[in-house]
């Protein structure tokens, strides 16, 4: 078993590959009285096009059939022994999925053994008839009218839509009722069985258990398993355009405030080659300089009543970089006015990068503080990249202001889609 | 875990020191019984005392004073439980040991400026400072009428707990913010110190030695409060409900609708109250397979959330779920069969150990949560609240027979739906 150490932290990650190939990542603690069991699939709402080992012809997913098939896997209706035996033993069972990967989980206190060979059986042995798919279409459209309701989830697909003119994330991980319609039992076997391959998934174990224990419990039971073959999957991403697709839309809504998005597609090519990690840091210390509370364009915008709330985020789509600015205004048209007007003028200082180094150092320290951080670190970062980076401090260390200007000085926010609610 | 009470003649100190966290928790409560009036004051003053502060009287100035406290976090928050209300100034930063010795002192001092000197002139709060928190106050209220959930879990509340201070709105009313200015909020904020009960908690990994500092520096914070005496608060509402169910139904532009129900309970026990409930809520609605979602979700396709929730300051039940209108009525027949279903001990039986269990690992997360530790020891000050594992076990000794017993008192009181577009 390798350990991944986390420097000046004192903590430490444990990694083993199983008989069969697939990846165990380990996080015992006795600090919880709980534990946290995940399976997670490199298969996410981002994938539309594939192409399977040497096959010639591409294979179309159905918008939203990742979510519908992370639904099936765990229908207790389907599996009532599995769910009495979660249920028997207090466990909580959950799934989700992402543009990136869909994730299982349980969290319990008693028998983790038990509670980890359920969550195998479920995610390694789908049950999915064409008639267990269509009363599920009910439950998920439920789901979508749920999402539509809120507002900033509705302006977040929104705005995907029309920033992306060819790429996945144009599409809703739920999809669209018309989308829901299409798909049946077939279809959703025909992802699984290319995508929930051993080698496309990892177990994440966290919290209070014997690392040596799970480690034998899965490799026997990894053992007595049929071999998966090991084949590639490659997924094909359309050429995306630079450009936006809409620039501007207007949404009705009966409220006072406006909420509006303001979202710059940057491609990724035109940023410098600087190491994944750090280009990130630099971006979220960026954006952190212009937008956050102690932005001096904040306190501005508060000031002149052009702001209610400012938040920002980083989103990372294969070839782009999208930096979403997201507003409630109740002066909306000066609001988008003068941010089309500043929103070049990052210039940070060397005082506030240094400052904002002490707020991710704060970040780092907290993760470690509950196991489902923990695991949510280790998974999302394996959803989109191939190892776990346990030197998060000297990264922070090597963060460097000529670095940063680099990165600023190539920020190019024209290219920009706004969609804002009017009364 | 090591617990100990001090009792200051102005305030209560409660210190816990556990090595299971990473951070120092500090946080005040004021309490006092719930005045309607208040609400809105409480709110506003409660975004006003984070917002500045005289030494660091910009936005700005707060907010980069936190990051160089290594991003530390100083939040406000105002709750109603019950017959009593609670201003909870809270703060958080790293344990100094990840950082810098002088942060202990330094952390405190930033609580004592928020508390002590806030961004007043003359007896009152800073003009611009109230007007911008106020306006920003005022339209956040009014964008949450676009949120489908606290819109129709307001109105059901109104409707639900008619004549007791349960059916207040939290958020308070627009047109009650008009009626404060800076000299009224600030000579509401005086009286924090007058008429309210004071209680700190401190909870993290602290040293004997660290302790004295904390101790310390807390009192130079408290020392020149002098609170009148207040009498003994009590957070249970006693009320009589009439029999009669009210029906309302509402429309509006959402796509899904919102469905409450409403159970008063008759002459329950203190057993029942505080033990009994919670298993048969835990059955009714809020286990992986519980009675609601197998019947609406499982069997019927109806929802895709459906949960019940027990509150035991103002006893009732709530079944709350997002539906599609022309589900309603079916919808509302069925909820009434789960009840009923819950007074019949075969149908109890079979999920009768799962939620024991169930209810088991969620008291384990107990220790996992540093605010659900700090309200314990806020809650002892109003309550007969016993250890965790004096809960635990008595509510091992629940059994179906009161469950049965107990469903049997439950009656309907209120039907509520915010009916959306969605057919």
């Amino acid at each position: 078993m390798k350990e991944i150490k986390f420097k000046n932290l004192d903590e430490s990650i444990f990694y083993e590959k199983l008989v069969n190939g697939m990846d165990v990542y380990l996080y015992p603690t006795e600090k919880s009285k709980n534990f946290y069991v995940t399976i997670s699939v490199k298969y996410g709402a981002n994938v539309v096009k594939y192409k399977k080992g040497n096959q010639k012809t591409q294979s179309t997913i159905i918008p939203g059939s990742a979510h519908f098939l992370e639904h099936k896997l765990v229908d207790s209706y389907g599996n009532s022994e599995l769910f009495e035996t979660i249920n028997n033993l207090g466990s909580f069972s959950n799934a989700y999925t992402t543009d990136y990967g869909t994730n299982y989980n349980i969290f319990g206190s008693e028998d983790i053994l038990t509670n980890l060979k359920i969550l195998l059986t479920l995610v390694l042995n789908p049950k999915i008839s064409e008639n267990k798919v269509n009363s599920e279409k009910g439950i998920i459209t439920e789901e979508i009218d749920l999402y539509k309701d809120d507002i900033l989830s509705y302006m977040y697909e929104k705005i995907k839509k029309n920033l992306f003119v060819k790429a996945a994330p144009k599409y809703s991980v739920l999809g669209e009722k018309e989308d829901i319609k299409k798909i049946t039992a077939k279809k959703l076997m025909k992802v699984y069985k290319d995508f929930y391959n051993i080698h496309n998934m990892f177990i994440v174990v966290v919290g209070n258990f014997d690392k040596e224990e799970v480690v034998n419990f899965l490799n026997d039971y990894m053992s007595k398993i049929a071999k998966y073959p090991k084949y590639d999957v490659k997924v094909i991403n359309e050429r995306e355009p630079d450009e936006v697709k809409v620039s501007y839309e207007e949404i009705k809504k009966d409220i006072e405030g406006s909420r509006v998005f303001y979202a710059v597609k940057i491609p990724k090519k035109k940023l410098p080659k600087i190491k994944t990690i750090k280009r990130n840091y630099y971006l979220s210390i960026l954006m952190q300089s212009m937008f956050s509370v102690s932005a001096p364009l904040y306190e501005r915008y508060k000031n002149e009543r052009l702001i209610v709330n400012l938040t920002h985020s980083i989103l990372y789509f294969g070839s782009h970089i999208v930096l979403l600015i997201e507003a409630l205004t109740n002066k909306p048209q000066e609001y988008i006015n003068n941010l089309k007007k500043d929103i070049n003028n990052f210039n940070i200082d060397e005082e506030t990068f240094s400052r904002k180094k002490k707020v991710y150092i704060n970040t780092v320290v907290m993760t470690f503080e509950n196991i489902e951080d923990i695991e949510n670190l280790i998974t999302s970062q394996l959803f989109k990249q191939k190892n776990i980076v346990n030197n998060i401090h000297d990264v922070l260390n090597d963060l460097n202001y000529k670095e940063i200007k680099s990165v600023e000085e190539c920020l190019d926010m024209k290219n920009h889609s706004i969609i804002r609610t009017v009364k | 875990m090591e617990y100990k009470k001090l009792t200051k003649k102005n305030y209560n100190l409660h210190c816990i020191r556990t090595d299971r966290f990473k951070a120092i928790n500090v946080d005040v409560f004021f309490t006092k019984e719930v005045l309607k009036e208040d609400i809105s004051y409480s709110n506003l003053l409660c975004d006003i005392l984070v917002y500045t502060s005289k030494k660091y009287n910009t936005k700005n100035k707060f907010a980069i004073k936190l990051e160089e406290l290594y991003s530390m976090k100083c939040n406000s928050n105002f709750f109603v439980r019950g017959n009593l209300e609670c201003i909870n100034l809270s703060t958080e930063f790293l344990n100094p040991k990840y950082t810098d010795k002088s942060m202990y002192r330094e952390s405190l001092n930033f609580l004592k400026e928020v508390l002590l000197n806030p961004n007043t002139k003359d007896e009152e709060f800073d003009k611009t400072i109230f007007d911008l928190t106020k306006n920003n106050l005022k339209t956040r209220l009014e964008a949450l009428k676009v949120n489908a959930f606290l819109k129709s879990e307001l109105q059901y509340r109104s409707i639900m707990y008619a004549g007791t201070p349960s059916a207040n709105s939290i958020l308070g009313k627009i047109e009650d913010y008009d009626k404060i200015s800076a000299k009224k909020l600030y000579t509401f904020y005086k009286k924090l110190f007058q008429d309210y009960k004071i209680d700190v908690v401190v909870i993290g990994n602290i040293t004997e030695e660290d302790e004295s500092i904390i101790f310390d520096e807390i009192d130079n914070v408290f020392k020149s409060v002098m609170p009148k005496p207040i009498n003994e608060l009590n957070p249970f509402i006693e009320h009589k409900s009439s029999h009669r169910v009210k029906k309302v139904i509402e429309e509006d532009n959402f796509k899904q609708s919102q469905l409450y129900m409403g159970y008063r309970m008759k002459e329950v026990s203190e057993h029942e109250l505080h033990y009994v409930l919670k298993v048969y809520n835990v059955i009714l609605g809020k286990m992986n397979n519980s009675i609601l979602f197998e019947k609406l979700r499982g069997e019927n396709s109806l929802c895709y959330f459906i949960n019940s929730r027990a509150n035991i300051y103002n006893p009732s039940v709530t079944i709350n779920s997002g539906i599609n209108k022309v589900n309603f009525e079916k919808s509302v027949k069925l909820i009434k069969e789960c009840i009923v279903d819950m007074t019949n001990p075969k149908k109890i039986k079979p999920l009768f150990n799962f939620a024991l269990k169930s209810i088991n690992t969620i008291l384990n997360d107990y220790y996992d949560d540093v605010y659900a530790i700090i309200d314990y020891y806020y809650k002892l000050e109003f309550e007969n609240v016993e250890s965790i594992e004096e809960e635990r076990e008595k509510l091992s000794n629940v059994t179906i027979e009161d469950i049965v017993n107990f469903g049997k008192k439950l009656y309907l009181t209120t039907v509520y739906l915010l009916e959306g577009k969605s057919e």
